[in-house]
């Protein structure tokens, strides 16, 4: 059995070395059955995978702990439906779950390529199939997820607790695909560039797809680890700049880069060189993040598997730049724009602008990241950059970005005169001001805090007001306002999608400046009975109840909560000691409602039920978890297909009759 | 302060003289909702928000990382007391930075120090901001320069070309649903620059 899920691992790999080298050699000599063969090849990866995959998991499932990594990630206290966890919880089991999801994706996608992109087909396949086979390299011959151990333990080690929460059921499994999907728009473009095809821009939809699928996953990988953070980390927050958290966002940020500036490429034929160069560089980062994550140099709280290993990643991350740039220049010819900037008063140029703000936060969250590195390299001592550096130097840049989020989608192609770019703008600059007016007469003194809002505000009116008026401008043609709604969003779905995205990356910022500016946080100790008041709530501590179970002692608090002297509920928070981990882990108790989250965290508990306590008041935070779900179906909406004309239909002349359908 | 509220009226006034009665008055309504969202007092000031700024900057020596208000580390709680007493001393941030120094070393606090070769990490940023500002700007400035020369080559038919592209959408979607389309088009005509894009 094991044996089986073992030769599959090991076909899987010889034949992710073939595939490149039948797809490359296949183009280069014109010879049709070769590449095919190579494809046929590249079908097969997955189903291999899937099959150790199954093995593994049917090992968890059967306790057998004679497997080394089920041995290490699992025991028999473990409920069966951590097993999906206990897959990925592991650095082996981690790599085989990259390579299958990447394998999966990656024969989609040469389906969806394989007709369209004829000649740039090939090429991609080699280059999935090569990073594939560099996953596979490591499984095989040093990290095995099957490796059998020479004898049979009774009980396996545990999982790790931290681990034990439902956000772990999405969030690993997520971030590693967001990462490794950045893969494939990368394999698309490069092997665009390599069959001669980046000037032409028809690899330009399908690399647009698969670059905004890797980018929803990261979001929502994201923003599910945030919320991790958020309810068993314990200490109120939810984002701490910390080098892995970092390590994602790096990616993400040149993704959200490259998804916009490709529509640029779609539109008008331009930044076809900036559009390589944002790809490379995200999938530069996206490996980065896989290093940093996987023993890499930069201490961390998340970083799960310390290994020598992190430096091959750092040595495949350096290879796969190297040839993405010398295949960059041998094709620089191909790459000529077809248009040219007309005036920087146009979308256009807001679009290289946000690209560039972009790179510069992602720069600046790299700098802070390594340059422990450098100082430690260059004076001996380690120095820490932490969450107030990245607060400070990041802050304005992404301030910015939300600012062309509100201006950049209102200003058209091409160039704006001077008046019709003061009558788009008219409204939502006036609100922003208006807001920022009206908050400091109410007294809000934190100059950042109302910079910020108003600059929310410039960018949701300017969003609500393109909808109202597209809605009247169709509404006068005779539709009812909800169906000229509707129409004027499916009208246009990556725009209208994007705005919808957008709205949620406002739900987002109004959260995240919101709760970083006026959060309340106290540090109480507090005996049983005692009653305490934060803000407008007041709670009384009932007291604590120790429970002991077979792998863990939990300390549980309760309490009774009051708001403006009204009864609200009662909330439970615990503390739970893992002692075969020497682990603990905190469950907050959180009361969350649209306007304010009420956080208790107990922080420690003495002897006779004494205990501290940190408790919160953290202002709109349930807005960016309900970010996730707009932005998913913002992204739906931009992609759902749209009929598209075929191409050939235009060459008919005018006034013929097509029949519907 | 005044001098700054009347600049603000003015630049209103100016921008008001754009706006309809209408507008603004959706906008106020707006604003105050948003603003309604967006306060909560601050409840705690004085010694409380010294130390939680304290605590903030102080990096827990055991927990990497983590700073010791966001770790729930024993030492990290010991140190967030030792914070507590010393500013009830009557002692000030920067001494009570220093006493973490002197006993971790300067790795103790989040933030580089502004002196040495850790100047760089905060001189680094704003340096490269600049760069990418002149780049940005000196990139637009070549861009138009590349007009003349693209513009004959860019005067094909096809529908490749976005204006085409545009007509040509609407030429299917004409062939396609006579009757909606005379809306749309019209619309399309109508509505603002804004409306142009199709794909």
């Amino acid at each position: 059995m094991v044996e089986a899920g073992q030769a599959a691992l090991v076909i899987a790999f010889v034949v992710a070395l073939y595939v490149p080298i039948a797809s490359f050699v296949g183009s280069w000599q014109k010879a049709p059955e070769l590449t095919a063969s190579g494809r046929y090849g590249f079908y097969t990866v997955p189903v291999l995978l899937l099959i150790a995959t199954a093995v593994l998991i049917y090992s968890f499932v059967i306790r057998d702990f004679s497997v080394k990594y089920v041995f290490e990630n699992s025991n028999l206290a473990m409920p069966q439906i951590y097993t999906w966890v206990a897959f990925y919880a592991g650095n082996a089991g981690s790599l085989l779950f990259l390579a299958v999801v990447l394998a999966i994706a990656s024969v989609i996608a040469v389906l969806t390529i394989r007709k369209r992109l004829p000649y740039t087909a090939p090429f991609a396949t080699g280059i999935m199939a090569l990073i594939i086979a560099f996953f596979l390299g490591i499984i095989v011959f040093m990290a095995n997820p099957l490796t059998v151990l020479d004898f049979v333990p009774t009980d396996g080690q545990g999982i790790n607790p931290l681990l034990i929460h439902f956000g772990m059921f999405i969030h690993p499994p997520l971030q590693m695909s967001g990462l490794v999907l950045v893969a494939i728009p990368f394999s698309i473009a490069v092997g665009a560039l390599a069959a001669r095809r980046g000037g032409r821009d028809e690899w330009v939809d399908l690399g647009r797809l698969w670059g905004m699928i890797s980018w929803l996953i990261l979001t929502i990988g994201l923003l599910l680890g945030s919320w991790w953070a958020y309810t068993i980390l314990g200490w109120g927050g939810y984002w701490a700049w910390d080098p892995v958290e970092n390590s994602a966002l790096m990616p993400w940020l040149a993704m959200t880069a490259f998804v916009h500036s490709i529509m640029v490429q779609k539109r008008r034929g331009m930044f076809r060189m900036w559009n390589m160069v944002l790809i490379i560089v995200a999938f530069t980062l996206a490996q980065m993040g896989m290093f940093i994550n996987r023993g890499g140099p930069v201490p961390s709280v998340h970083s799960f598997a310390q290994s020598a290993m992190g430096w091959l990643f750092l040595i495949f991350m350096a290879v796969t730049m190297v040839a993405a740039i010398a295949v960059f220049f041998w094709r620089l010819e191909s790459l000529k724009s077809r248009s040219s900037l007309e005036s920087p008063w146009s979308r256009e140029s807001a679009f290289l602008g946000q690209n560039i703000l972009f790179l510069l936060v992602a720069f600046v969250t790299l700098w802070g990241t390594i340059f422990p590195i450098f100082s430690e390299a260059a004076q001996g001592t380690v120095i820490t950059v932490g969450r107030p550096f990245f607060d400070l130097v990041n802050g304005p840049l992404l301030l910015a970005i939300v600012f062309l989020m509100g201006v950049g989608p209102l200003l058209p192609w091409r160039r704006a005169t001077v008046r019709n770019l003061l009558r788009t703008l008219r409204v939502p600059l006036s609100v922003g001001l208006l807001t920022g007016l009206v908050l400091v007469i109410i007294g809000i003194r934190q100059p950042p805090a109302v910079v910020a809002f108003a600059t929310l505000s410039l960018v949701l009116a300017g969003i609500i007001n393109e909808w109202v008026r597209g809605t009247r401008s169709r509404h006068r043609k005779g539709e009812p306002y909800l169906a000229a709604f509707g129409n004027l969003l499916s009208a246009n779905r990556p725009r209208y999608g994007g705005y919808i995205v957008h709205m949620g990356i406002l739900m987002l910022a109004v959260g995240a400046i919101a709760s970083s500016f006026y959060s309340t946080q106290r540090d109480l100790v507090m005996e049983p009975g005692e009653v305490a008041s934060v803000g407008s709530y007041t709670f009384e501590y009932m007291g604590v109840e120790d429970r002991v179970y077979s792998d863990r002692e939990e300390s549980l608090a309760s309490f009774t909560v009051f708001k403006d002297g009204e009864y609200v509920g009662n909330m439970e928070a615990y503390r739970a000691f893992y002692p075969n981990f020497r682990i603990a882990a905190t469950k907050g108790a959180i009361r969350s409602t649209l306007i304010e989250d009420f956080y208790i965290v107990p922080s420690e508990f003495q002897d006779g039920g004494q205990a501290v306590f940190r408790v919160l008041v953290n202002p709109l935070v349930w807005w960016m978890w309900a970010s996730g779900p707009i932005i998913t179906l913002g992204i739906a909406f931009g992609l759902w297909p749209v009929r598209q004309p075929a191409m050939a239909a235009a060459r008919l002349p005018r006034g013929v009759q097509v029949a519907r359908g | 302060m005044p001098a700054v509220i009347f600049r603000l009226n003015k630049l209103l006034y100016l921008l008001s003289s754009q706006v309809s009665a209408r507008t603004l008055l959706a906008g106020a309504v707006f604003a105050l909702l948003l603003t309604a969202c967006a306060v909560t007092p601050e409840y705690y000031t004085g010694l409380d928000a010294r130390a939680q700024s304290l605590n903030k900057n102080i990096m827990c020596p055991i927990c990497p990382g983590e700073s010791i208000d966001q770790s729930q580390a024993t030492i990290a709680l010991q140190m967030r007391e030792i914070v507590r007493e010393k500013l009830s001393e009557g002692q000030s941030d920067a001494q009570i930075r220093n006493f973490f120094v002197d006993r971790y070393g300067p790795s103790v606090l989040m933030e580089p120090p502004t002196d040495g070769f850790s100047i760089l990490a905060w001189i680094v940023p704003p340096v490269v901001v600049v760069v990418a500002i002149v780049a940005f700007l000196l990139a637009i400035k070549g861009m138009r320069g590349n007009e003349q020369r693209t513009e004959l080559a860019d005067s094909g038919n096809g529908p490749s070309d976005p204006d085409n592209l545009e007509r040509y959408y609407q030429r299917i979607e004409a062939a396609l649903e006579p009757s909606l389309t005379r809306a749309t088009t019209t619309g399309n005509d109508a509505s603002n620059g804004t409306e142009e894009s199709n794909g």
